[in-house]
């Protein structure tokens, strides 16, 4: 059976070409518009005013009904584009990290490229980085996936919780914590942002569930992340939340390839 | 002077796309534009001679019968200094690698990029 990844990839690969005709076409019918205008207008202009304005509120909308079309073409093209992002590159390339450094370049990678976005974005940023955590095996890129993920989640509910009831103390704060357990090691990401109601917990995981508004979240992001871990780490990933307060994932990835956890994460 | 350009794509749309991309360019005499919608098509219409001077093949890959990558090589063999663009939707490295191995001159990724395009036209030798 093919593998989300896989599917994503190829679903998105298909859409692409038949999406690419609905932009080119768009953009260029609101060109050839413009051009007709420019050609019809002298003529136009020896007609009687209720034509001319006629005329003119028909062309106004046919531009803009092309312009629309135009747009939700690009949004759709950014929702797929977004897809082979999340599915891309699963080389699955394994070589020993430090986790710690990994941790800490992805967070600054998720953070700057936050600010990027929105310049007015702001969060503390806690790390309580074990330096008693030895190298371990397993995928970076796929790991770091994980991590930018999560982290974007986190400022995502964090920044909408700084948004909401105006808590004047309110300090949207991260915080990223590693731990080695010995035959694995753990990284807990908590933020203390809007957290997650109870009855959709079950639904976190799901590929395509997403809390976010229309055209802000695929809801690929965290299936993605628990099929990394899980089924290609055999790790557990977990989370545990309070609704309006915080929420907090625990990934624990083994260190013995082909070893399974004992026992229930929390 | 014109100089004629040669699309090949088995999708009828594209070929249509670039007409409207170059309208300007046609109805002013720069580029006369051709069109294959197979590779055997292109051979053809190659074989018998394509006037104005030809001075660029932009080919798609994925196509039935025979590919972009395979026409190519085809051309390169009895055209060996007929500038070729592969344009098409994989931008993959391995596709990349190897067309550049049989010897196009450029990789483009569709979507389309006709002002970067224009711009490499206008770079080739005439």
């Amino acid at each position: 059976m093919a593998s989300l990844g896989q599917l994503t990839a190829g679903i998105a690969h298909e859409i692409k070409n038949p999406l690419n005709f609905v932009n080119n076409f768009a953009g260029l019918s609101v060109e050839l518009l413009d051009e007709l205008k420019e050609t019809a207008d002298p003529g136009i202009a020896t007609l009687d005013e209720d034509t001319r304005a006629e005329i003119g509120e028909i062309v106004g909308m046919l531009t803009g009904n092309l312009e629309k079309i135009a747009e939700h073409g690009k949004r759709a093209d950014g929702i797929v584009k977004s897809m082979l992002e999340h599915s891309r590159g699963a080389s699955g390339e394994r070589r020993e990290v430090d986790l710690n450094a990994l941790v800490d370049e992805a967070l600054n990678l998720a953070y700057h490229g936050a600010r990027a976005q929105d310049a007015s974005f702001n969060i503390t940023l806690e790390r309580d980085l074990d330096p008693a955590v030895a190298p371990i095996e397993l995928a970076p890129q796929e790991i770091t996936r994980v991590f930018l993920n999560l982290f974007g989640n986190g400022f995502y509910a964090a920044t909408k919780r700084a948004r909401g009831n105006g808590e004047a103390a309110y300090r949207p704060t991260l915080q990223v914590s590693t731990c080695d357990l010995g035959d694995a090691v753990e990284i807990r990401i908590r933020d203390n942002g809007t957290g997650i109601a109870p009855e959709i917990r079950d639904q976190l995981f799901q590929p395509f569930f997403t809390t976010k508004p229309t055209g802000e979240g695929t809801g690929l992001g965290l299936s993605i992340s628990y099929d990394i871990v899980t089924q290609q780490h055999g790790g557990t990933i977990t989370v545990e939340s309070e609704h309006g307060e915080f929420t907090e994932f625990t990934i624990r990835l083994p260190r013995s390839e082909h070893s399974t956890t004992t026992g229930r994460a929390a | 002077m014109s100089v004629s350009i040669l699309v090949v794509d088995d999708e009828p749309d594209v070929a249509e796309m670039f007409r409207q991309r170059f309208r300007r360019e046609a109805r002013n005499g720069t580029y006369v534009m051709h069109f294959a919608s197979s590779g055997g098509e292109a051979l053809n219409l190659l074989t018998n001679g394509i006037e104005p001077t030809l001075i660029v093949i932009l080919s798609d890959i994925n196509m039935p019968e025979m590919d972009g990558l395979d026409l190519l090589a085809e051309i390169k063999q009895r055209w060996c200094d007929l500038p070729v663009m592969m344009v098409t939707a994989y931008g993959d490295d391995r596709r990349r690698c190897r067309a550049s191995e049989l010897g196009a001159c450029e990789f483009l990724t569709k979507p389309v990029d006709f002002d970067l395009l224009k711009a490499r036209l206008a770079q080739l030798p005439s």
